[in-house]
């Protein structure tokens, strides 16, 4: 069963290799077979990636010992459902899942594409079936999922306990595939450059698969941080941590190009521009591949830990060398065919936009590597974690939401300061009215209140918007709903961009809350104890040990209330893995949008009493709700326009 | 800033700038763009002072990093290190110590890698200085660019006429719809 697992893999490197030959090959022959041998290689190189998953897991399920990889990561003690976390939760596995998640997206990308030139196309597949060789090799040569082992052991040592959470379901997965998926928006535009279309084509399909990494990514993302908040038991969700940063650039550098693309669409402006952001967000992305493989940085995310760094560090030299030789190939035909009008435009204002992302990654990334520098020039060891990024990059974030109150507001062009005056009015009164409210109510941090108003201020704004195209439609006697829908999908891109905006304005307002009137105390209880944290009392009612054959489970009852009312139970578990000598936290946990009521039992004494954090945590609710509303405004932009109605001769 | 004529301060507005006027607009603009950001970022720096205990020790959890952790602040780790940690910077403070001799304290046993953000000072000042520099070097070629692009799109329009088709009667149109009919039109040329 190993062995056919394994000799799928080397099928499908085979054909992969093939599948770039015979590709190019056809294009420089013009032998029309060949391309489509090399479409169909592809779809068969999808399917044997799959189907080599497939053995893996089933090799899980049937605890078959006799695979290093199986026994290193699972037992006979675990539970069923988390085998397919564990197929993913070591280096190897998850190499096989990278390259099985490219090789289903590339074969998407043949699919489902904007009638794209077929050697721009051609090209894109070659990149990505050589993005997929390099996956598939290291698989063959250095890290063989399928690698057996010379004896068969009774039992395997089992999956880490901290992946035991279903938000390991959906995590790593999608945050994988996001990163892997960066390679489809970077091989479209490099794949137009080969073949020399450097026209405003390719950006119709690396929009579309840029905002699909961009999603995946993001929303990534926000599971990991309600992993980390559930389950670490430190009652935070964002620790500004090398492998949480190295998901993190790639997002900031798409979302820039994602913006930026749009001056292009519109205005046939920033050509070669845009194509430094996607190498730029492709580099980053594999950047972060390195770090998470091995990478040089001390981090709390070493699950898939192994000593490849050095291969990925090649890669990403070779993919950064090799993208910038392209484009600097490419670059006297990426004019632009329009010049910037003014300072007061859209197009300005995407370029400051598109500066303030950047920026914010470009200190992330220093964060990440000066730890390096320093140790290699001074000897000294330093750590750059959370109060750095937040000093340098939080007023950064402050900016970025001023203009996106303010950026859709330009217009394309040449704006005045009459027309976004008037069109900043109501904005600008949520902006002051919430200032002057919070600092009524006695919110006297500068930075919070400041953030807060401009979290309404882009709210007002988004709303304002939709009430305006709502009320035109209206006064043509729709009704207010369907006004409204249409409206939306009228140009859904626009629409579904303010979606993600209102998106990240819930997020801006948890990560807010949640930073700045965090209230943390900890405690020691006996049964029986009660303890007062702001307004609520905490009672700890009692304890149940259940002790199984790999972990003793402790679920600790907690009775809740605030001055007036019974709030009811929380249950706070605490699982402790003698054979890894770990234990995972399951939060006691009473959300609302206004605050968290965050229980975790850190330790248990001998005398029956246990000692708690117990954390308030405003507004956090608001940042999980942020990742639906991410999902929806992506899927309204990225949902096809309706065909447009012919137009007769006659009305025209 | 709105009282101001937009025409005489803001050359673009309808008609075609004069060369002289494009470098006073440009000025001007980002004059009013760079006091936002300074707002933003001065008022952002005034934070409260803090004078709780409690309140003050977490601060200090949260600078400290766990010296058997990876990357994890006492404040996060629940090893036995970082209790012992945690229960020496509250007695420590309760001695009257300052949060700098506090973090002093550890910086002299376990070395730089115990703080969470490095000082700025020596070869570390470099992480807090290269983000300084890199910014406004990003905003100041970020106005270059601007500005250069606007004088050539200015060489170009003078060569080419702008608009072809009269487009004036379909506004008040427009404006209605937006509910704006109020607004005057200036025709000039």
């Amino acid at each position: 069963m190993a062995d056919l697992g394994f000799i799928l893999l080397v099928l499908s490197l085979v054909l992969s290799v093939y599948a770039v030959c015979v590709s190019i090959a056809g294009v420089k022959l013009g032998q029309h077979v060949f391309v489509t041998s090399g479409r169909y290689a592809t779809f068969a190189v999808c399917g044997l990636l799959v189907f080599s998953t497939l053995v893996l897991v089933s090799l899980f399920v049937t605890h078959d010992f006799s695979v290093a990889y199986v026994a290193a990561h699972s037992n006979l003690a675990m539970e069923r459902q988390f085998i397919w976390v564990a197929f993913y939760s070591g280096n190897e596995g998850s190499l096989l899942f990278i390259a099985t998640a490219l090789g289903v997206l590339s074969s998407m990308a043949l699919v489902f594409h904007f009638n794209i030139d077929r050697t721009v196309l051609t090209y894109a597949n070659v990149l990505n079936m050589l993005v997929l060789c390099f996956f598939v090799g290291i698989m063959i040569f250095l890290a063989n999922p399928f690698q057996t082992l010379d004896f068969i052991p009774t039992d395997g040592e089992g999956i880490n306990p901290l992946l035991t959470h279903y938000g390991m379901f959906i995590h790593p997965p999608v945050m994988m595939t996001g990163l892997i998926c960066v390679t489809i928006p970077f091989s479209f535009a490099m794949g137009a450059l080969i073949a020399g279309k450097t026209g405003d084509e390719w950006i119709k399909n690396s929009r579309w698969w840029g905002l699909v990494a961009w999603c995946l990514l993001g929303c990534g993302l926000l599971l990991g941080g309600w992993w980390a908040y559930t389950i670490l038991g430190w009652g935070g969700y964002w620790a500004w941590d090398p492998v949480e940063n190295s998901g993190f650039m790639p997002w900031l550098g798409l979302t820039a190009f994602l913006h930026s693309i749009m001056v292009q669409a519109r205005r046939g402006m920033f050509r070669s521009w845009n194509v430094v952001l996607i190498i730029c967000a492709f580099v980053l992305a594999c950047f972060g591949m390195f770090i998470n493989r091995g990478g040089p940085v001390p981090s709390v995310h070493s699950f898939g830990a192994s000593n490849l760094g050095w291969m990925f560090l090649i890669f990403l030299g070779v993919v950064s060398l090799a993208s910038l030789g392209l484009f600097a190939y490419r670059y006297s035909t990426l004019n632009s065919s329009n010049n910037l009008q003014s300072a007061l435009s859209r197009e300005a204002a995407f370029l400051a936009n598109n500066l303030l992302l950047l920026f914010i990654a470009f200190v992330t990334l220093w964060g990440v590597v000066f730890p390096l520098i320093s140790e290699i020039f001074q000897g000294e060891t330093v750590t750059v974690v959370a109060p750095y990024y937040n000093k340098i990059n939080g007023p950064a974030f402050l900016v970025l939401i001023f203009l996106m109150a303010i950026g859709p507001q330009l217009s394309w062009r040449h704006g005045s300061f009459r027309s976004l005056g008037r069109s900043m009015i109501f904005p600008l009164a949520a902006f002051i009215t919430t200032f002057v409210l919070l600092l009524i109510l006695g919110v006297w941090n500068l930075y919070a209140v400041v953030s807060y108003s401009l979290c309404a201020m882009v709210t007002a704004s988004i709303v304002h918007e939709w009430w305006k195209g709502t009320c035109v439609r209206h006064s043509h006697g729709e009704f207010y709903v369907t006004a409204f829908m249409r409206l939306i999908s009228s140009n859904k891109p626009r629409y579904g961009g303010y979606v993600v905006h209102l998106a990240i304005v819930m997020l801006a307002l948890g990560v807010t809350g949640s930073s700045f009137f965090k209230q943390q105390i900890d405690v020691v209880l006996n049964q029986g104890d009660t303890v007062q944290i702001d307004q609520y009392s905490v009672e700890y009612v009692g304890i149940r040990e259940n002790a199984t054959t790999d972990r003793i489970a402790r679920e600790v009852f907690l009775a809740i209330s605030d001055q007036k009312n019974d709030l009811g139970m929380v249950t706070a578990v605490y699982d402790y893995y003698p054979a890894f000598r770990m234990a995972s936290t399951k939060s006691g946990l009473r959300s609302t949008p206004i605050e968290d009521l965050y229980i975790i039992p850190s330790e248990f004494f001998d005398d029956g009493s246990v000692g708690f954090r117990i954390n308030i945590n405003p507004m956090v609710w608001w940042i999980w709700i942020s990742g639906p509303f991410l999902i929806l405004g992506t899927l309204i932009t990225l949902w096809p326009r309706e065909s447009i109605p012919q137009v007769s001769a006659k009305e025209t | 800033m709105f009282h101001l004529p937009a025409n005489l301060m803001f050359g673009f507005v309808r008609k075609q700038p004069s060369g002289l006027t494009i470098l006073n607009v440009s000025v001007m603009n980002w004059f009013a763009v760079v006091a936002c950001i300074l707002f933003l970022v001065l008022s952002a720096g005034c934070l409260e002072q803090v004078t709780n205990k409690e309140v003050r020790a977490q601060r200090l959890d949260k600078q400290l990093i766990c010296p058997v952790c990876p990357g994890e602040t006492i404040d996060q780790s629940n090893v036995e290190v970082a209790k012992q940690m945690k229960d020496l910077v509250r007695f420590q403070l309760d001695s009257g110590w300052t949060d700098a001799e506090i973090l002093g304290f550890f910086v002299d046993r376990y070395g730089q890698g115990i703080l969470a953000a490095p000082p700025a000072a020596g070869f570390s000042l470099l992480v807090w200085l290269v983000p300084v520099v890199i910014f406004p070097m990003g905003l100041v070629s970020l106005i270059l660019f601007i500005h250069f692009n606007r004088r050539k799109s200015a060489l170009v329009a003078s060569k080419t006429a702008d608009i072809t088709v009269d487009l004036s009667k379909y506004l008040p149109k427009v404006d209605k719809e937006l509910g704006m009919s109020n607004r005057r039109y200036h025709h000039e040329e």
